[in-house]
């Protein structure tokens, strides 16, 4: 009986906890002109990266390509993040461009 | 107690299955013990009725020689029915009994009826006693001509007064041949104590369809149907809940309607044979028709109820009339409502043809002729005309009734209006060259005095300046509904009469089952017709031009504009240059969406020429300019507007938009421009 005491204690004594091993959190910013098309809702955050720091227009229009709101701006280098507002917008397929004299990035972005 | 109580839950139950009616086969029957139950003549009949009237009598359980056996309902082709005559507790001598129902005539043509009874017998259907016999033992027959598929009120009673007693009634029929019992199903007599049809029933369906105009979706609404309470009130129907149209306008609301049916203050009379003479014929006045007076004893008619309130007059075979005769092609007004009545008669006139044909009416023993006059010995019977209640379909207010309607009046109504009275349209003559339809003056009445003319189009200014003069706030302010067949034909000379409203009436009627109804939908300034159908006809416009100045936004155009947004100090502003770029403008229009929880607009400053005005809506500001003259909108216009903040600004991506924007030309035409 002793001997079968002192082999469950033995058990019972070799058992440790699972060791977790913690994952650090990596940065998940998404750069909207990255895709092609996405979904946005009033108030949301959009980040996109530039490369220089000359004047900047976010600029929002119809798919005829006629402009319906605008936002001029002075960006820091590589990402910026700035809000959208989508409460005057039109419910439906709009274009989003991130312009300046030189380039312009385009992505397709729907109101909800 | 506990059995007091199951005896009497039995007893009810019993109760309620004596009274319950089977239907087909059977017949009810009324059982009543006659001459005092000893053979005891009485005043109103004797051992044998003589005549219907004392057939009647032998019934009248107000007669206290007669007492009642029983009731209820048996097989109608069996011996407790109509072939044998005995129902339950019926025996011995001095009784009458009596049987109802209703009979199918499965094929059209003449039915004959035998009786085979002792004592006396009839049988009636309906008002029409096909055969009757008034002695002890024997048999008789009559004939009548049914209409197939119809079930007809069916009755026949005998009497026994001493010896034996019996009843047995058959029917012959050409389209069936051989004799058979009554109730015989099986050889096509079929009989049943359950009326046929108990209340009017419809198989309804009704569809509305609501034509819109293009620029105009129709599966943003929704429709219910209500019912009339009184002249001021109408009251949704409680089976009503809100249906979408589609996207053709369409609907279909037959769970809406209310089938319920209600009185109409209207009479039908019918007269039956009786004892009274209630009703005299006067001998008719003769040329070239037969004009008749008729009298009805007032003290029939119920209380509050006098010929006016009379929709049909039925007497016997001799007189049925709706107040109208037609006669060789000719309408007679019998206008019983203009005829002189007094305490003792109402009277009214009747126009025919042909004389009365009172010697040949199957009713004679209840006809007493006199010197210039035919007196009948009848009941009249009052029986009130139902109809479905005064129903509607109605336009429920849609949440964005502001902006839907900014969107249907705009500078290029405003614009067309001036053109039609400065070119000469002013005074109602029509003739400004400029509309081409009648119900663009309809539009353009925005006052609603039957007049076009400078009040509406400064009516029309207001409203893009922001003011009230034209109530917009609700839908029936600017919503017309016309039916489709009088809205392509609304001309320049008839335009007046269609008001706006949101409920058009259904005009139910209890003979139809489906119901397809066509209505237009136009709009209260809308002058230009963008939002409005365009109608198929344009009759009888004078100054008709040739070109309908609708939205057209494929159009191409020169014009441009350039939108600039800038956050200072924590202030938005924004500024619209528009360039016309040689083309020739006489109005501009554009709204500029703001996000109202965050933005408060401030104010709106503009190089335009002509006459700049601007609304204030909500959550957006119409803006623009009009030129109402010889002038034109040339260059670059500048607007720039305002808002403050109430929180501190970071970003304004979409916090302003401009969702709208409308230029026209000389001609009136809507350009689309093109903003960068």
């Amino acid at each position: 009986m002793r001997k079968y005491v002192l082999i469950i204690f033995l058990f019972l004594m070799a058992c440790e906890p699972d060791m977790v091993e913690e994952i650090p959190s990596i940065n998940t910013t998404e750069i909207i002109f990255d895709s092609n098309e996405v979904s946005v809702t009033n108030g949301q955050d959009i980040s996109f990266e530039v490369v220089s720091t000359t004047q900047h227009q976010l600029i929002i229009s119809t798919q005829d390509g006629s402009v319906l709101s605008k936002e001029s701006f002075i960006p820091t280098l590589g990402l910026n993040t700035r809000k959208i507002y989508t409460k005057t917008l039109p419910k439906e397929k709009l274009v989003l461009t991130l312009q300046t004299t030189e380039e312009i990035e385009k992505i397709y972005i729907i109101i909800k | 107690m506990k059995k007091f109580i199951l005896n009497l839950i039995f007893i009810l139950i019993v109760s309620f299955w004596g009274y319950s009616q089977t239907g087909a086969g059977y017949l009810n029957y009324r059982a009543v013990r006659t001459h005092s139950g000893n053979g005891t003549i009485p005043t109103e009949y004797g051992n044998y009725p003589a005549n219907s009237t004392q057939f009647d009598a032998m019934f009248d359980l107000t007669n206290p020689a007669n007492t009642l056996i029983g009731e209820g309902e048996v097989i109608g082709n069996s011996a407790q029915g109509t072939n044998g005559g005995k129902p339950p507790g019926v025996s011995g001598n001095y009784f009458a009994v009596e049987y109802k129902g209703w009979f199918l005539a499965k094929a059209s043509g003449s039915y004959t009826f035998y009786i085979y009874s002792d004592d006396a017998a009839e049988v009636w259907i309906g008002d029409t006693k096909v055969a009757g016999r008034y002695f002890g033992s024997g048999s008789t027959s009559g004939q009548i001509t049914l209409e197939a598929d119809t079930w007809y009120p069916l009755m026949t009673r005998y009497q026994e007064f001493g010896g034996s007693d019996y009843l047995i009634v058959q029917v012959y029929s050409s389209m069936f041949q051989g004799y058979y019992n009554l109730g015989d199903a099986n050889r096509n007599y079929p009989v049943s104590n359950i009326p046929p049809v108990t209340t009017p029933t419809i198989s309804l369906h009704y569809d509305v369809n609501f034509k819109f105009g293009t620029n105009i979706n129709p599966s943003t609404f929704t429709i219910n149907t209500h019912h009339r309470v009184s002249e001021q009130e109408i009251a949704k129907n409680s089976t009503s809940n809100s249906i979408g149209l589609d996207s053709n306008g369409e609907a279909t609301i037959t769970s809406q309607i209310d089938e319920t049916l209600v009185g109409q203050g209207k009479y039908d009379i019918t007269a039956t044979p009786g004892n009274v003479e209630w009703v005299v014929i006067y001998s008719p006045m003769v040329t070239n028709k037969y004009k008749y007076r008729i009298g009805l004893d007032v003290r029939e008619f119920p209380s509050g109820v006098d010929l006016d309130d009379i929709n049909n007059i039925e007497l016997l075979d001799l007189v049925d009339t709706d107040g109208t005769s037609t006669a060789f092609e000719s309408t007679f007004n019998n206008s019983w409502a203009t005829t002189t009545s007094d305490q003792y008669w109402n009277n009214f006139n009747f126009y025919i043809w042909n004389p009365i044909p009172f010697s040949s009416s199957n009713y004679s023993s209840s006809i007493r002729s006199a010197s210039g006059y035919h007196a009948l010995k009848v009941e009249l019977n009052f029986t009130e005309v139902t109809a479905y209640k005064t129903q509607y379909v109605v336009f429920d207010s849609p949440n964005n009734l502001q902006s839907l309607v900014d969107d249907i009046i705009t500078v290029s109504d405003v614009y067309l209006g001036f053109n039609e009275l400065s070119n000469s349209g002013i005074g109602m003559n029509e003739s400004g060259n400029e509309y081409d339809y009648g119900i663009q003056y309809t539009n353009s009445d925005i006052n609603r005095d039957g007049q076009f003319d400078f009040q509406d189009t400064y009516m029309m200014m207001d409203f893009l300046n922001g003011g009230t003069l034209f109530d917009t706030s609700y839908l029936a302010a600017v919503m017309r509904l016309t039916k489709t067949s009088e809205y392509n034909s609304i001309s320049s000379t008839n335009w007046n009469g269609y008001t706006t409203q949101t409920m058009y009436p259904l005009n139910l009627n209890t003979t139809d089952t489906n119901y397809d109804i066509d209505v237009s939908v136009s709009w209260l300034g809308d002058v230009n017709l963008s939002h409005s159908p365009t109608p198929t006809n344009n009759l009888s416009v004078t100054g008709k031009s040739s070109v309908i100045r609708k939205t057209n936004k494929d159009q191409t155009s020169k014009v441009d504009g350039i939108l600039d947004i800038q956050l200072v100090n924590n202030t938005i502003e924004v500024t619209l240059k528009v360039n016309s770029n040689q083309e020739i403008l006489k109005g501009t229009q554009f709204r500029l969406s703001f996000d109202d929880s965050i933005l408060t607009f401030d104010k709106i400053q503009t190089t335009a020429k002509g006459t700049p005005f601007h609304s204030k809506r909500t959550s957006y500001i119409n803006f623009g300019s009009i030129i109402t003259n010889d002038d034109i909108l040339d260059g670059t216009t500048e607007y720039k507007l305002i808002f403050n903040s109430s929180e501190e600004l970071t970003s304004i991506l979409g916090l302003v938009s401009l969702t709208k924007t409308e230029v026209i030309s000389e001609s009136g035409e809507q350009m689309k421009v093109y903003i960068k």
